[in-house]
């Protein structure tokens, strides 16, 4: 670790670079070994004295091997990490020079994560999670550094956001001196999103964080014709956060190797342990033991690959028994090949069994004032931290088979922390109902587990105007099959055409079945409610329960056809704080009077 | 405060831009058309093309009027309402609390009729008011901060 004189330097450990290129370099590996022939014909040449020409043709792939490497390690020393003046600093200095400045404020994650590489090499990532929408690809980090530096950073960011929530609740609000003059009223964290030269909005949903990075040089006055308010936010420190502490870990003088000193946090001893991988002392308020860590893995399977692994098993039989027993001689060759495909399919999905195992092995959560500890993981260690305050809905899971054995798993939508499960952070393992309400009433009483009693189903016309739709769709799916058929007469004679229109009367039927049978199921998992939040449901084989406070919702789109305008149905969906995957949640077809009462709401927030 | 009806500058905005669009997808068509003529298809090829630009430009000619006189905007002290469409009607509301930015911005077509459109940026993603008059744009940008910034004092003073 290069030490700057206010702050600290950090660079990727070196077998970041091993793993970043590991893959390339496994490709060119077997295309060289499938390509004998070219260096032959290289080897040729030289003899004849083409050296150059030859040399060219017979080494390319060694010198795009080593363009590679070389690439790799540039780009590896040019990436440095810094932290300083209440903010990290990512910079990479290759071809495109690109400066991100975080505020440690806005960080909503510091996670630790180490697969079974990272293991071996005695490497771990640090994941900074920040809580901005628009700027979270180009901001979220990774940092693959030495297991003791990695905990050392998560441990010297945490007490640095510490003491910046210090400073807030204290009434301090610093760095708005940027703003001078320019009628705006600054909050730290508020601001000039990648300086797009747009207005930047201070204050106003500053707490979810919008405001950070900050490429200097990019301007704030970047586009034509828009109004730009400069100063606001994160660029060039500005509008961040100076957090002392920081300059007093560096007169310490820490080099890369040295001895980190333990001694500087002032943090809950308690929660010591959650800020290194090793947390075996720390006590957890959740646990889940073997059993139910199994029972999770098997409600949260998809139906999809029971379906497939039974109807793979039938199928085979069969092959079996008309091989054994049939009159017909069967194919042993086609059998085999059925038994070959259906052992493949079984144990790739036994391996997803295994590997979602693996991944809850030991999953543990534990509740300190506002932040959620989450750890979990046997090959791949994953610890995760969940500011309250930063979570955004809570989802309430129920996959098929969840539904039919009454169990459901939690997630959290809070934006950058979905990291794998793109939908929501896992949160609680599948459980019944009321130990769902126990768990959370520890774990996250703020939030209030979704009552599927209260929910209102909706009316009963929006089905059958979905009916309409489905039969519409079949309608015109035929028409065009029809007018396909019948305008193919010299390709077709007029028997073949005749049993084509029974086919596609046949696959229209289908279309329409199948799109009433999903239309059916769809009106029977939705649901919505207005309580102290508001609480969705739909689905269609597993079922989602959402419960987002009204004060997180960003905005409301609604939509409305000219058939639901007649039967005052409306459609429409919510905007939150989220990752593109769950940043727009549907709400459904319901009466106007619901998406009145969600207007209602909406402007009592405010 | 009540709904605010668009200018009628912008319905020449809105037509002019319908045109453009269907003189562009009528290139597009010309194109496949001659290929598959050139080609060779069983389909009545010419049949289909014809039918497409009729649904194209009928389109084209008839959505500004309906769409202009279908949107709806309101301005108020607390958020921000937006109705527009032409066979669906879409509505936005957005609470400006919630805003993190402000943008005006005006294309090429805009500016030939002196119209702009205020873009707001809220967590959840941006919401665009369209064919506003440029002057009537900057008040509401203006009026926009002025709000926001009394929110952000008011959080700030708890």
């Amino acid at each position: 670790m290069d030490v700057k004189r206010d702050g600290f330097r950090l660079r990727n450990h070196f077998s970041y670079v091993i793993e970043q290129m590991w893959g390339a370099l496994v490709v060119l590996f077997f295309l060289m070994l499938g390509n004998t022939e070219t260096i032959e014909l290289g080897k040729e040449m030289i003899r004849e004295g083409n050296i150059f020409l030859g040399l060219l043709i017979a080494g390319g792939a060694f010198l795009l091997l080593l363009f590679i490497c070389l690439w790799h390690i540039l780009r590896w020393y040019k990436t440095t990490i810094t932290i300083q003046d209440g903010a990290v600093i990512y910079e990479r200095r290759t071809w495109n020079r690109r400066v991100n400045h975080i505020a440690v404020v806005n960080i909503s994650n510091i996670n630790l994560e180490q697969n079974l590489f990272e293991r071996i090499v005695g490497t771990c990532k640090v994941k900074l999670d920040t809580s901005s929408l628009s700027t979270a690809n180009k901001t979220d980090l990774q940092i693959v550094l030495k297991k003791r530096d990695a905990e050392w950073m998560k441990r010297t960011l945490v007490q640095m956001i510490q003491e910046v929530s210090d400073e807030k609740n204290a009434a301090v609000v610093p760095g708005a001196g940027a703003q001078a003059g320019s009628g705006m009223t600054a909050v730290p964290g508020a601001g000039a999103q990648e300086g797009s030269g747009m207005t930047a909005v201070p204050g106003a949903g500053a707490q979810e964080g919008s405001g950070m990075t900050a490429v200097p040089g990019a301007g704030a006055q970047e586009g034509s014709g828009m109004t730009a308010v400069p100063g606001v936010g994160a660029q060039e420190g500005s509008g961040m956060t100076v957090v002392p502490g920081v300059s007093v870990q560096a007169e310490s003088g820490m080099t890369h190797g040295m001895e980190m000193p333990d001694n500087r946090i002032g943090l809950n001893p308690a929660l010591e342990n959650h800020l290194s991988l090793d947390d075996d002392n720390m006590e957890f308020d959740i646990q889940y033991s073997a059993f139910e860590i199994i029972r999770n893995t098997f409600l949260s399977t998809s139906i999809l690959s029971w379906l497939v692994i039974i109807g793979g098993i039938i199928f085979c039989s069969i092959g079996d028994i008309t091989l054994f027993l049939g009159e017909e001689a069967a194919d042993l060759g086609a059998v085999l090949g059925a038994w070959l495909v259906w052992i493949l399919l079984i144990s790739s999905f036994a391996w997803e069994i295994v590997k979602r195992a693996l991944a809850d092995f030991r999953f543990r959560a534990r509740r300190d004032t506002d932040k959620i500890y989450v750890s979990c993981g046997l090959l791949k260690k994953k610890k995760y931290t969940v500011p309250v305050n930063k979570i955004n809905a809570v989802t309430l899971h129920y996959t098929l088979l969840g539904r039919l054995f009454r169990k459901a798993s939690i997630k959290v939508i809070n934006i950058g922390g979905e990291g794998e499960d793109v939908d929501g952070m896992k949160f609680l393992l599948s459980d019944s109902y009321s130990e769902l309400t126990r768990k959370m009433k520890i774990l996250l009483p703020e939030y209030q587990l979704p009552e599927l009693k209260r929910l209102k189903r909706p009316p009963f016309k929006s089905f059958l105007l979905s009916c309409a739709v489905s039969l519409l769709i079949g309608g015109c799916f035929l028409l065009v099959l029809q007018a396909g058929i019948g305008l193919l007469p010299g390709v077709m004679t007029a028997e073949e055409q005749g049993q084509a229109m029974q086919w596609a009367y046949l696959c229209a039927g289908a279309v329409i079945f199948i799109k009433v049978c999903l239309s059916f199921l769809s009106y029977r998992a939705a649901g919505i409610y207005h309580g102290e939040q508001m609480v969705l449901s739909r689905g269609i084989f597993s079922r989602v329960v959402l419960s987002i406070p009204y004060e997180r919702i960003q905005y409301v789109h609604t939509e409305q056809s000219p058939l639901q305008k007649l039967l005052h149905l409306n459609r429409g969906y919510i905007k939150i704080l989220a990752s593109a995957f769950s940043n727009e949640q549907m709400i459904g077809v319901f009466e106007e009077e619901q998406y009145s009462v969600l207007a209602e709401k909406l402007r009592q927030t405010y | 405060m009540e709904y605010q009806k668009l200018s009628k500058k912008a319905f020449g905005c809105m037509f002019v831009s319908e045109i453009l669009l269907a003189l562009l997808t009528t290139v597009i068509f010309s194109i496949i058309w001659i290929f598959f003529k050139e080609v060779g298809t069983p389909f009545p090829i010419t049949m289909i093309y014809g039918i497409l630009l009729a649904v194209v430009w009928c389109g084209s000619i008839l959505a500004p009027f309906v769409r202009y006189q279908r949107y709806r905007y309101r301005f108020s002290e607390e958020d921000i309402d937006v109705r527009e469409g032409v066979l669906f009607i879409h509505r936005d509301i957005v609470p400006i609390e919630r805003l993190h930015k402000v943008a005006l911005e005006s294309g090429p077509v805009d500016r030939i009729f002196g119209l702009s459109k205020v873009i707001v940026t809220t967590a959840g993603g941006d919401v665009t008011i369209r064919f506003l008059e440029l002057s009537v744009a900057e008040q509401i940008v203006s009026r926009l901060k002025t709000r926001i910034n009394q929110y952000a004092v008011e959080k700030r003073e708890g």
